[in-house]
């Protein structure tokens, strides 16, 4: 377990997309997984405030029939407070003035001051502001991240067993069962993905979340397999290989001890990079509406701000905060598997080292040149 | 003005350290190495793997990608000291006055170009002539390597690994040269072609008078064709001497133990030990003699002190607290 | 000495497919009418250049290859009759393979420990772990490598290429192999360590009387470590005797070229130049191939030489030649 634990740590240290990277998932997770105690709403919660004064209806009120200066101060005085009840509204503000207040100009007060909780821009009390529909688009996506991260972990998960199966087993077996599944591979890779997609959710009308990663899932593994089945081959040629058949060990324990310990670092590249495109995918599909759009994940929160003109009508952060919230989730999983790139091929991390080393030679150079020049003097 | 440049000399590597950078501190792979090459001759560098004499054959040329650093020498040649030219000069120098031979060199052949087509790049980088002129000094090339013309259009694939390796010699002959590097060049190959390359290597030695620099571990081969010998440990040399000195009356213990680790072909079987221990650690490497640890004949200031490399007798050199300084001071 | 041989190789032929058209199928015939022994606690020497069959043979031995024609006998029995799993197993168990690469005869994912145990378990020699363990030490000891407790922790790339190479022979004693098929087992090491890994060798044939089959392009180590030497060129047997006959008084042209083409600084100076042949390349055998395989590159070839394939004619007690200068 400790040498677990070690070659975790070997792999972040110095490995800053990694460490990054790492960190954006690790607190998609948590939000997901403790959504209910860290969103302030529910998702689909409405905000039930109906009633608010603001300087519009300030304006509107001024000089109306009725109105005195001790109601235009408490009003004045109740800019900003939001009411769920309309009684309760006009109680108060009965109570803070101390006189009765005339029928028609409660109408009045209440109907100038009639608030729609949707499209909220972001306040205090919703950071990201609300939906068309009133509902706090923070809490929609924490809760959405539930759906979003299960669909996109989940079909990543199906996606590389599949091609792990796929790939391992066509390099070991060889022959005709190699040419099968190569050829199971290509049909599925020159099949348009996005497309078959399409036919399969529309096939099954509203698909659930579900579904949704089921179909991602058996679409997205033939990249994969190919990738694996090449790698494998070559670990088969090892003579290491031979050895463990020489010594009798059975197939099956060759594939799953020997050959696949060895490919580790790619299959977890092929999952953190197929739930990548998942995530995305599922967006893509809820968002042109072949998802359940009862169901609050990202893709139908775009879904819902299309469909409500978000961008048009100036709410702004119906639309923007899931494409962000998307954007940063797919870049952590993007830094991650850069960050594994980084493992396999140290060449790459350069960085560091490359700055001390121009350093030095240049140091050395220059020294080296002007002692020639020295000498050259001298003599 | 003393650049070093006695008639006689074609190189002179004068202290030369190659260091790599790497995350702790640097590793040395050569050592204030000092060697002379003499115009002309065949010089043997030998050692196992890691000892740094691949290291110290890419630095003469500047090679070297990073991490690597050459903080401490110089490499005087022709009286010019290589490590402090700038990029023109150095380019005009590679291939067209020292050329390399790599090792596995038939494999760095690109195998979709023609080996016609590989052999006028490297004619037409370095000179201004024809395309024509330089097919035709290309097929010329060919035949002095002993490889009839008709094959020039052929891919590397169609060659046998022999006959790859004598594409290769060719493309360093190109332009002439005045010293060739050849590192391991025939490692890769069964007995009978090597035995074939040399002599045409031998031929051509003749005919247009190059100096060799030739890198192997295999001391046998040194000790038929070279004419001294260069024996390299941890970076650093630990003898040098006529090739029949080395082989016949070895001075230094580890050219001892790596002439006992070639069986003979002839004479009464006797047992061989080879040498015992593990090859130097470089990245924490003993105080003292490198191979202290390995050596039989051990002594208490070898652990302590570095042997430097002294002459024992004009034209030999060896690196050994058995062979301390003689009063008066060393070279 | 007149010993049982634990193996015998009787005609052994291994063609391979070369290109495969509709209805043509061509082969390529790597190995040739090759027939040999092998005795418990001796060594047999293959010396050979890239292309003579000599690594080819030793995988039919070693099951990797199905053979063509021929048979192979271990310890008298066909093992074209080991048909079941069992007797498979039991074969692999005593006759092992080591091979060149040291650097890859381990999979660098596991330690030295899981390499030298997998196979104590799969053959269940031990019965439970502290008996695994306490066996996998000794072999360790048995090979030289020391402190065995912290090298059987190690992965493969802490090792040396000559260390590496010993935890593959240690395979082989834990498993109780007493056939080891050794492919160019030094070729890959520095100079300095080949000897001690002979030297080990050498002691597993008197200490637990293993027969050695020992593959090489160098006849000089071949000389050092083997009793018998047989030379083979293109897949055929051209010579086969006494490693000390062989290589003092070679009778066939192609051991005489080869051994005049040895480095030897004893011999500086006065090495005679190699003949001038009319083709160089090394042919390309075929079943239906005619003639002796030498003859293209041959001194001394005649109109009979590209004709028939010479026999195997005998020269002296344990001196053979297939040369049709020695009659036949």
């Amino acid at each position: 377990m400790s040498r677990f634990l070690e070659s975790i740590i070997r792999f972040f240290k110095g490995n800053s997309p990694a460490v990054i990277g790492a960190t954006i998932i690790g607190t998609f997770v948590l939000l997901a997984v403790f959504a209910p105690l860290i969103a302030p709403y529910g998702a689909l919660e409405r905000d039930p405030i109906k009633y608010k004064i603001t300087d519009e209806t300030l304006e509107k009120l001024a000089g109306i029939e009725g109105m005195s200066a001790e109601i235009e101060a408490t009003l004045a005085a109740l800019k900003g407070h939001g009411f769920e009840d309309k009684h309760e509204f006009l109680r108060t503000i009965e109570t803070q003035t101390g006189t009765e207040i005339p029928l028609p100009l409660q109408k009045r007060i209440a109907g100038y001051s009639r608030h729609d909780p949707g499209h909220e821009p972001p306040s205090r009390r919703h950071w990201l502001g609300t939906t068309r529909a009133g509902q706090d688009v923070l809490s929609q996506l924490i809760y959405g991240a539930r759906i979003s991260l299960l669909v996109g972990f989940g079909a990543g998960l199906i996606g590389t067993v599949i091609a792990v199966l796929m790939g391992v087993t066509a390099a070991y077996m060889g022959g005709k069962v190699d040419e099968l599944l190569v050829f199971m591979m290509n049909v599925v890779l020159v099949i348009p993905n996005l497309p078959l997609i399409l036919v399969l959710a529309a096939f099954l009308g509203e698909a659930g979340p579900h579904s949704i990663a089921i179909i991602i899932g058996v679409t997205s593994w033939a990249w994969g397999a190919r990738v694996l089945r090449s790698q494998t081959l070559s670990i088969r040629k090892r003579e290491f290989i031979t050895a463990a058949e020489a010594i009798g060990e059975s197939k099956w324990r060759i594939i799953v001890v020997e050959m696949v310990p060895n490919v580790i670092n790619l299959i977890a590249g092929q999952f953190v990079g197929t739930t990548l495109y998942a995530v995305l995918a599922e967006a893509g599909l809820e968002f042109i509406g072949l998802g359940d759009p009862s169901v609050v994940t990202w893709g139908t929160m775009l879904l819902w701000a299309q469909n409500n003109s978000a961008l048009i009508v100036g709410a702004w952060w119906e639309m923007l905060a899931p494409a962000i919230t998307i954007s940063i989730f797919g870049g952590g999983l993007a830094l991650l598997n850069m960050g594994m790139d980084y493992v396999s091929n140290p060449q790459l991390k350069g960085g560091g080292n490359m700055g001390l080393w121009k350093k030095r030679y240049n140091e050395i150079q220059q020294k080296r040149l002007a002692k020639a020049r020295n000498d050259k003097e001298l003599a | 003005m003393n650049q070093g440049s006695s008639t006689g000399t074609i190189l002179e590597i004068r202290n030369l350290c190659v260091d790599y950078l790497t995350e702790k501190k640097p590793v040395r792979a050569v050592d204030r190495v000092n060697l002379t090459v003499k115009r002309g001759e065949t010089l043997g560098l030998a050692g196992e793997s890691g000892c740094g004499k691949s290291t110290l054959a890419f630095s003469i040329l500047r090679l070297h990608k990073p991490p690597a650093l050459i903080p401490e020498g110089e490499v005087i040649f022709n009286g010019e000291d290589i490590l402090c030219m700038d990029e023109e000069r150095l380019r005009r120098i590679r291939w067209n006055d020292i050329s390399v031979v790599f090792q596995s060199a038939m494999n760095c052949l690109n195998p979709v170009v023609s080996i016609r087509d590989q052999m006028c790049d490297v004619i037409l980088a370095h000179r201004n002539i024809s395309k024509a002129d330089a097919v035709a000094q290309a097929a010329n090339l060919l035949e002095r390597v002993g490889i009839s013309p008709d094959r020039m259009n052929d891919y590397p694939h169609q060659f046998s690994g022999g006959m790859r390796q004598r594409v290769v010699i060719a493309i360093a002959l190109a332009l002439d040269p005045q010293m060739i590097i050849m590192d391991e060049p025939t490692t890769a190959l069964d007995v009978v072609v090597e035995r074939e390359i040399m002599a045409k290597l031998e031929e051509l030695k003749h005919q247009f008078g190059f100096t060799i620099l030739l890198i192997t571990h295999d001391l046998s081969l040194l000790g038929e064709i070279s004419d001294r010998i260069a024996i390299m440990y941890g970076g650093r040399i630990v003898e040098l001497a006529t090739s029949e000195q080395v082989i016949l009356d070895p001075k230094h213990p580890y050219t001892n133990g790596l002439i006992n680790s070639f069986p003979l072909l002839s004479g009464e079987k006797k047992v061989l030990s080879g040498i015992s221990g593990f090859p130097v650690n470089l990245w924490d490497p003993p105080p003292g003699c490198y191979f202290a640890p390995r050596c039989e004949a051990c002594m208490d200031i070898c652990k302590r002190e570095n042997p430097p490399l002294i002459e024992i007798e004009p034209g030999r050199q060896v690196a050994c607290h058995l062979f301390p300084t003689p009063e008066g001071g060393a070279e | 000495m007149s010993l049982q041989p634990i193996m015998e190789v009787r005609h052994l032929v291994k063609d391979f497919p070369t290109k495969q058209g509709i209805f043509t199928k061509q082969y390529m015939r790597a190995v040739n009418d090759v027939s040999f022994n092998l005795y418990p606690g001796r060594a047999l020497g293959i010396v050979g250049e890239s292309g003579s069959g000599k690594s080819t043979s030793a995988r039919v031995i070693s099951l990797q290859y199905p053979r063509t024609a021929g048979e192979i006998l271990f310890q008298g029995n066909d093992i074209a009759t080991f048909t079941d799993k069992a007797s498979v197993m039991a074969y692999r168990r005593k006759v092992q393979m080591i091979f060149q690469d040291p650097y890859g005869a381990l999979n660098p994912v596991h330690t030295v420990f899981h390499h030298i145990a997998r196979p104590l378990q799969i053959h269940k020699i031990v019965q439970n772990k502290s008996e695994l363990e306490d066996k996998v030490y000794s072999v360790l000891e048995k090979v030289g490598l020391i402190p065995v407790e912290q090298t059987a922790k190690k992965y493969a790339y802490q090792l040396s290429g000559g260390q590496r190479q010993r935890v593959c022979i240690g395979k082989t004693l834990a498993l109780g192999t007493e056939v080891v098929l050794a492919d160019e087992p030094t070729s890959a090491l520095d100079v300095s360590i080949r000897l001690g890994i002979l030297n080990l060798m050498e002691a597993m044939k008197e200490d637990f009387n293993t027969a050695f089959l020992y593959i090489t392009h160098d006849i000089a180590t071949a000389r050092y470590f083997t009793e018998e030497i047989a030379v083979m060129y293109v897949g055929h047997m051209v010579e086969t005797g006494d490693s000390r006959d062989v290589t003092s008084n070679p009778q066939h042209p192609y051991t005489q070229l080869l051994l005049s083409a040895v480095p030897d600084p004893h011999k500086r100076g006065s090495r005679i130049s190699l003949p001038e042949v009319e083709k160089k390349e090394i042919p390309t055998w075929r079943p239906e191939s005619r003639g002796c395989p030498f003859a293209s590159r041959c001194p001394h070839t005649t109109p009979q030489c590209r004709e028939q394939m010479p026999p195997l004619t005998k020269l002296a007690d344990n001196h053979f030649v297939r040369c049709f200068l020695h009659g036949g």
